[in-house]
C-alpha cells in the first residue's frame, strides 16, 4: 500500500512539473522558413555569375554555404563560379532559437569555344606522337590526351596535323598514313590511310580532297621520289598521285589552284586543280611553308640548307593572280626545321617566325639558339629587336586564337617531356607548361 | 697427343687444378698414356719422354699455382698478355665451350647470353653494346692494333662481328683508356685469333641452318711448315628474319589488337673474309699480318607498328670494312719490342645512298718492352693514327687529322705477393686537346695454399673518348672544339679460387665506380640537332662471376653465374624537364647469366639462362622495357671419325619458354628458335 501511494505522488509531481515546462513553450518563437531561388537556374558555365535571391520568411540573420564552406551572410548573393562542376549551395536563416535551412544544388559547365591540341612529335627512331590537350584560358592541360580517349597510342610520328570539315587529319610517318579523328571527340574509329602514302609531310583540303604532299622515300638521295596524293575524302582513299619532284612540303590553295613549297627546288610549285598542270615560280632559295593573307596572296618562308645554300632567307611574297614572286624579306638564320615555323597572329598583322641567332654564352662563347623574330605585315619588315631569343631547344611557335598569347614550342631531347612557354603580347613570359616529348605545333577548332 | 698451349699455364687461377684432373684423366688409362705424344712448341717426343715431361710438366706448373701468382689470372689474347700491365682491372676471357657454343652467331648473340652486359639489339641486324651503363661509343673493340669502331658514329654494330672468325674472345670492364687508347671508357672487347703453326694442312670446314632461314656456311684453312703459317677464314652468313611475334598496335575496324604477326623486311645478308700470313723467325721472334674483309648489309629492322601498316616498306644499310694489321715483334731478350702498322677503310651505306660517310685509317704502334728483373718490367711506346674523312657533309677543308699517342707502362712485383702496375698515356690529336690519361692498380694475393688463393685487388683508371668526327664536323651543326669526354673508374675487387679434389672454381666480386663527365648527347639546339657534352653520368655497382668445374670419372660438370648490379644515374644534363637522378635508359639495374655445361667423353651439354631487369626506354615513366628471362639449351657431339678427320654436330635451341620480348622499344625479337650446324674437321 505504501509503495502504491509514493508511485501516485511522484507522478503527480511529474505532471506538475510537465505542465510548467509546457506553459515556458508556449513562448511563441518566430516559424523561420528558409528558401532561395538562382538566376540563371540552367545553363551556367564557368566563369558565369549566378544571382541567389533570398527567400526566407521570419528571419534575421543568413548563412549561405558552397560546399559546406561559408561564402557570405548578405540576403541577397552573387557568386562567380570559376570552375565547372556540381555546388551544393545552402542557406541558413535564423532568427534567435528558430532555425531553418534549404539546399539546392547549381550545375556549372564548361563549353569552351575553341579547344586547342598541342602536337608532340616523339622521336622518329622512338616514342610515337602524343597530343597534348591545350586550354590555357582556363589553365587546362592534359598530355596524353589522344591515349586517354581512344585508348590506345599513336603509332606514328605526326608530321603535321590539319582541321578540315570538322574532322583532324595527321601526317603519321613511320609508320606512314594519313589518320584523322573527329575534331569534336578526338575519337579515332578507322584505320588511317596507307595505300600510295610514302612518308606525308603536308597536306590541304579543298572541297572533298584532301591534297597531301608525300616525298615518297629519301628524297634528299632522289627528288623525283616525291608527289600529291589526292585523297577523296568520301571514300578515303588515294584517287590520283600527282608527280611533283622537288620535295613539296607546305601547301596551301589560293585564287583556285594548289601551291606547293618545294623543300629541294628553288621554286614554288604551281597546280592547276582542274588539269593537274604544273609550273613553277622562281624563288630566291628553297622554301617549306605558306601563309596566306585576306587578298589571297601569300608569305612563303625561304630557307637555307645543307644541298640548297642561299643567302637569300626569310620571307617572300607571292602574288597568286598573276603567280610572280613580288618581294623578298630578309631574315637570317630562318629556321630550316619540319615544324610549325610560321605563326600568324588573329588579325594578320604579324607573322612570328622560327629562326636562330647567335648568343653569348656566360663563359663568353657564341652559341647558336633559338629565337622568333616578328614581321610586320603593314610595314612589310621584320623588327629589329627579336620577340624572344636565346631559347634551347626551340622547336615551333603558335598564336593561341583565345588568348593571343604566343607560344614557343621547346624540345631540347628526342628522349624527354618538352615544354610551350606562352609569351604575352608585349614579348613577357605568361607560363610555362610541360608537354609531350617534342611539342611543334598546336591546332585549335571552333 | 694432346696440345698443350703455352697460356693454359696463364688460364684462371683453378685451371691449374682443373689441368691435373685432366691428367689425372688422361694418365688413368694406362693405354692412352703409352700412346701420349706431347707437341710442345713443335717438339715430337717419344711417349715414355713424352710422358715424363707431362708429369713433371704438371708438378711445374702446380708449383708455379701455389708459389707464384706471377702468372696466375693473366688473361692472353692473340697471344698479348693483356692483362700483365693492368693489376686489379677485371679482365674477363670467355670458356671455350661457351665460345664454341657461340661460333655460329654474332658477338651480340655470346654476350647476351653469357655475360650480364647490356645490348640494346633489333632482331639480329643491329646491336650495340652498353658495358656498365655507358654509351655503345665508350667500349672499343679491339683487333689487333684497331679499334673496329666507326670513326663517324662511334659504335659498332656488334652484330657484324662474326664469331666464327676468332678463335676466343676478351672483355676488360671498366676504363681502360690508358691501354687502349681513347674511347675505352666503359670496357674494352678483344678479339682474339690463335696461332697454330700447323705443318702441314688442315681445314675446318662448317655449315649451320636455323630458324627463319638462318644460314652459315664457314671455312678455316691452315696450311704452314712450322715456320710459316697462312690462315683463311671465311663465312657467308644469311638469315631472312621473318619470325613471328604478337603485334600489339591497334586495329580500328577490328576493335583489337593486330595479334600475331611476321616480322617483315629484316633479313641479315654478311659476308667476310679473314686472312693472316705468319712467319716464325725463331723462337719468340715473328711476323704476324691479318686482313679482315666484311661486306655486310642487311635491312633495317622496321618497328612493329610500320611492320604491319607499311609491311612493303625497306630501308637497306650496308657495311663496307677493310682491315689490316701486320705486326713484328721480338720477345726473345730482356729487351722486346713489337712494331706494327695498319689501314683501315670504313663505309657505310644507307638506302644506297651516294652520298658517302667513309673513312681511312693508316695506324702505326711501336712499343718495346724491358724486363729490368723478374720482378720488375716496363714498356713505352707510341701510337700513330691518320685519318682522312670522306663524308659528304663535311667541310672540304678537312682532309685529315692526325693522332698520336704516347704510353707508358709500369709492372713490379713485391715480395711475391703484390703486384703494382701505372700506365700513363698522352694523346696529341690535331687541333684538338685531349687529357693525361694514368692508371694504376694493384693486387695483392692475401692467401696462397695448396688448395686455394684469395686475392684483392684495385684499380684506378682515367680515361677518355675523342668527340667522334661527326660530333665535330657533322654539317654546320658538328663542334670542333667539344670537350672530350672524360671518365674516372675505381676498381676493388676480391677473388677466390679453390681446388678441392674433384671441385675447383673461382669466385670474384667486383665494387666499381665510374664517373662520366661531358658526355656527349646530340640535343635540338635552335637551328637543328647539335652535340651537347654538359650532362655527367655516374654508374656504379657490384658485379659477381663465379664458375666451378666438377671432375667425376669421365663427366665434366661446369655450373656458373654471373650477376650485375649496376645504378646509373645522369646528375646534369641539359634542359628542364630531363630527368635527373633515375636510372639510365636502356640500362637494366639488375642483370644475370646462369649456365651449366656438362660434358661425357664426347658429348656436351648445355643450358642457361639469362636475365636482363626492366629498362626505361625514355625520360618518362611510361615505354618501359619488363624484365626478361631467357632459357637455352645446346647439346654438341664430336665423333672422331679417324685421326685425321673429325666431325662435330651441334644444336641450340634459344628462348625455349617462347617468350615474346622487345630489345629496342617497339621492335620484338624472336621467339623460340633453334640452330644446327657442322663441323667436319680435317686433321
Amino acid at each position: 500500500m505504501k509503495k502504491r501511494f509514493g508511485f501516485l505522488a511522484i507522478t503527480m509531481v511529474a505532471s506538475a512539473l510537465a505542465f510548467v515546462s509546457c506553459d515556458k513553450d508556449d513562448e511563441k518563437l518566430p516559424e523561420v522558413k528558409a528558401c532561395f531561388e538562382f538566376t540563371p537556374a540552367t545553363d551556367i558555365e564557368k566563369g558565369d555569375t549566378v544571382s541567389f535571391s533570398n527567400c526566407s520568411s521570419e528571419a534575421e540573420k543568413y548563412t549561405w554555404k558552397s560546399n559546406n564552406e561559408i561564402v557570405a551572410n548578405d540576403e541577397h548573393i552573387s557568386i562567380v563560379f570559376e570552375d565547372e562542376g556540381e555546388y551544393i549551395i545552402t542557406l541558413i536563416a535564423e532568427n534567435g532559437n528558430a532555425v531553418d535551412s534549404v539546399t539546392q544544388s547549381v550545375l556549372v559547365s564548361y563549353e569552351p569555344e575553341t579547344m586547342s591540341y598541342i602536337i608532340n612529335y616523339g622521336s622518329y627512331s622512338g616514342d610515337k606522337s602524343t597530343i597534348t590537350l591545350f586550354n590555357e584560358a582556363v589553365n587546362e592541360v592534359e598530355n596524353g590526351y589522344y591515349n586517354s580517349v581512344n585508348n590506345t597510342d599513336m603509332v606514328s610520328n605526326v608530321q603535321y596535323a590539319y582541321e578540315y570539315n570538322g574532322t583532324f587529319f595527321f601526317m603519321g610517318n613511320n609508320a606512314d598514313q594519313v589518320f584523322y579523328v573527329d575534331a569534336q571527340t578526338f575519337e579515332q574509329t578507322k584505320n588511317g590511310i596507307t595505300t600510295d602514302i610514302v612518308k606525308p609531310r603536308y597536306c590541304v583540303g579543298n572541297e572533298n580532297t584532301l591534297y597531301v604532299s608525300c616525298w615518297g622515300g629519301d628524297i634528299w638521295t632522289d627528288i623525283s621520289f616525291s608527289y600529291i596524293a589526292k585523297v577523296d575524302l568520301i571514300t578515303n582513299e588515294v584517287t590520283a598521285k600527282i608527280a611533283l619532284p622537288g620535295g613539296p612540303e607546305g601547301l596551301e590553295i589560293a585564287n583556285g589552284k594548289l601551291y606547293a613549297a618545294l623543300n629541294y627546288m628553288d621554286s614554288v610549285a604551281v597546280i592547276d586543280l582542274a588539269n593537274n598542270v604544273i609550273s613553277y615560280i622562281a624563288t630566291p632559295a628553297v622554301s617549306s611553308y605558306f601563309v596566306k593573307d585576306e587578298s589571297e596572296n601569300l608569305y612563303v618562308s625561304l630557307l637555307s640548307t645543307y644541298g640548297n645554300p642561299s643567302d637569300k632567307t626569310g620571307l617572300g611574297y607571292i602574288n597568286t593572280s598573276s603567280d610572280t614572286f613580288e618581294a623578298s624579306y630578309d631574315l637570317a638564320g630562318i629556321s630550316t626545321g619540319y615544324v610549325n615555323i610560321l605563326a600568324p597572329n588573329n588579325d594578320l598583322s604579324k607573322i612570328y617566325t622560327l629562326a636562330s641567332s647567335w648568343v653569348e654564352e656566360a663563359d663568353g662563347t657564341w652559341v647558336q639558339k633559338g629565337s622568333v623574330a616578328v614581321f610586320d605585315v603593314a610595314s612589310k619588315a621584320f623588327e629589329t629587336a627579336m620577340f624572344v631569343e636565346g631559347v634551347a631547344g626551340i622547336n615551333g611557335v603558335a598564336v593561341d586564337k583565345t588568348t593571343g598569347n604566343i607560344l614557343v614550342m621547346v624540345a631540347e631531347s628526342a628522349t624527354a617531356n618538352g615544354k610551350v612557354m606562352s609569351y604575352k603580347a608585349d614579348g613577357t613570359l605568361n607560363k610555362e607548361y610541360e608537354t609531350g616529348i617534342a611539342p611543334f605545333m598546336m591546332l585549335t577548332v571552333e | 697427343m694432346i696440345f698443350i698451349e703455352t697460356n693454359f699455364i696463364g688460364g684462371l687461377v683453378g685451371s691449374g687444378c682443373k689441368f691435373f684432373m685432366l691428367l689425372a684423366k688422361q694418365l688413368k688409362d694406362v693405354r692412352k698414356v703409352t700412346h701420349l705424344l706431347l707437341t710442345l712448341r713443335g717438339l715430337q717426343l717419344p711417349r715414355r719422354v713424352a710422358l715424363a715431361l707431362l708429369v713433371s710438366l704438371s708438378i711445374s706448373l702446380n708449383a708455379q699455382y701455389t708459389n707464384d701468382t706471377v702468372h696466375i689470372d693473366e688473361v692472353v689474347i692473340s697471344s698479348v698478355n693483356i692483362s700483365k700491365f693492368q693489376a686489379g682491372a677485371k679482365i674477363e676471357k670467355i670458356p671455350t665451350k661457351q665460345f664454341e657454343v657461340a661460333k655460329d652467331g654474332n658477338l651480340e648473340q655470346l654476350i647476351s647470353r653469357y655475360t650480364p652486359i647490356g645490348v640494346k639489339s633489333m632482331a639480329g641486324s643491329f646491336s650495340t653494346i652498353r658495358f656498365r651503363g655507358t654509351s655503345p661509343d665508350h667500349t672499343s673493340i679491339n683487333f689487333g692494333g684497331i679499334n673496329i669502331n666507326s670513326m663517324t658514329l662511334g659504335h659498332s654494330n656488334i652484330s657484324n662481328v662474326p664469331m666464327f672468325l676468332f678463335d676466343e674472345l676478351g672483355m676488360q670492364f671498366g676504363s681502360s683508356s690508358a691501354v687502349n687508347g681513347s674511347g675505352s671508357i666503359g670496357g674494352a672487347i678483344h678479339l682474339g685469333l690463335k696461332n697454330y703453326w700447323v705443318k702441314g694442312f688442315k681445314t675446318e670446314m662448317r655449315m649451320a641452318i636455323g630458324s627463319f632461314g638462318e644460314q652459315l656456311y664457314g671455312t678455316k684453312l691452315f696450311y704452314g711448315n712450322g715456320k710459316f703459317e697462312g690462315v683463311t677464314r671465311a663465312y657467308w652468313y644469311r638469315k631472312e628474319n621473318n619470325f613471328s611475334f604478337y603485334n600489339p598496335t591497334y586495329n580500328f575496324e577490328s576493335k583489337g589488337a593486330y595479334g600475331e604477326d611476321v616480322q617483315r623486311n629484316a633479313s641479315i645478308d654478311n659476308k667476310g673474309l679473314l686472312q693472316e700470313f705468319n712467319f716464325l723467325f725463331k723462337s719468340r721472334v715473328l711476323f704476324k699480318s691479318k686482313i679482315w674483309i666484311e661486306n655486310n648489309q642487311h635491312l633495317i629492322q622496321q618497328n612493329m607498328q610500320r611492320n604491319v601498316m607499311n609491311p612493303d616498306y625497306k630501308e637497306t644499310y650496308e657495311d663496307h670494312h677493310l682491315r689490316i694489321w701486320t705486326t713484328f715483334e721480338n720477345r726473345r731478350h730482356r729487351i722486346k719490342y713489337n712494331i706494327g702498322s695498319g689501314y683501315v677503310y670504313d663505309n657505310g651505306i644507307h638506302n644506297e645512298t651516294t652520298n658517302k660517310i667513309a673513312t681511312h685509317r693508316m695506324l702505326a704502334d711501336a712499343n718495346s718492352e724491358y724486363d729490368l728483373t723478374s720482378n720488375t718490367s716496363f714498356k713505352i711506346g707510341v701510337k700513330q693514327v691518320h685519318i682522312i674523312p670522306d663524308v659528304y657533309t663535311y667541310d672540304s677543308a678537312l682532309h685529315h687529322e692526325n693522332r698520336t699517342d704516347l704510353y707508358f707502362s709500369y709492372h713490379q712485383i713485391i715480395l711475391r705477393k703484390i703486384k703494382l702496375t701505372a700506365n700513363l698515356r698522352k694523346g696529341y690529336v690535331t687541333n684538338y686537346t685531349v687529357p693525361f690519361t694514368p692508371a694504376f692498380g694493384l693486387s695483392y694475393r692475401v692467401y696462397s695454399g695448396r688448395a686455394a688463393v684469395l686475392k684483392f685487388n684495385a684499380n684506378f683508371s682515367r680515361s677518355y673518348r675523342v668527340p667522334t668526327f661527326n660530333d665535330r664536323f657533322w654539317g654546320t651543326q658538328g663542334k670542333p672544339h667539344l670537350p672530350p669526354e672524360e671518365g674516372l673508374n675505381y676498381e676493388l675487387g676480391v677473388e677466390y679460387s679453390y681446388c678441392y679434389d674433384v671441385l675447383s672454381g673461382n669466385i670474384k666480386a667486383n665494387v666499381f665506380y665510374l664517373d662520366v663527365e661531358n658526355w656527349i648527347l646530340w640535343k635540338n639546339g635552335g637551328s637543328g640537332w647539335v652535340p651537347e657534352s654538359e650532362p655527367k653520368v655516374k654508374s656504379k655497382g657490384i658485379e659477381i662471376v663465379s664458375d666451378f668445374s666438377f671432375f667425376l670419372s669421365d663427366f665434366e660438370i661446369n655450373p656458373g653465374f654471373n650477376f650485375s648490379y649496376n645504378p646509373v644515374v645522369p646528375e646534369k644534363t641539359t634542359g628542364d624537364t630531363a630527368v635527373l637522378g633515375r636510372q639510365l635508359e636502356y640500362v637494366p639495374l639488375h642483370g644475370a647469366s646462369v649456365f651449366l655445361s656438362a660434358n661425357y667423353k664426347s658429348l656436351n651439354v648445355g643450358i642457361d639462362y639469362s636475365y636482363r631487369g626492366e629498362q626505361y626506354t625514355n625520360q618518362k615513366y611510361e615505354d618501359i622495357l619488363p624484365e626478361v628471362g631467357l632459357f637455352n639449351v645446346s647439346a654438341g657431339y664430336s665423333y672422331k671419325i679417324n685421326e685425321y678427320n673429325k666431325i662435330a654436330l651441334r644444336v641450340l635451341v634459344n628462348n625455349i619458354l617462347n617468350i615474346d620480348y622487345q630489345s629496342t622499344w617497339d621492335f620484338p625479337m624472336p621467339r623460340r628458335n633453334f640452330r644446327l650446324s657442322i663441323t667436319y674437321n680435317f686433321k
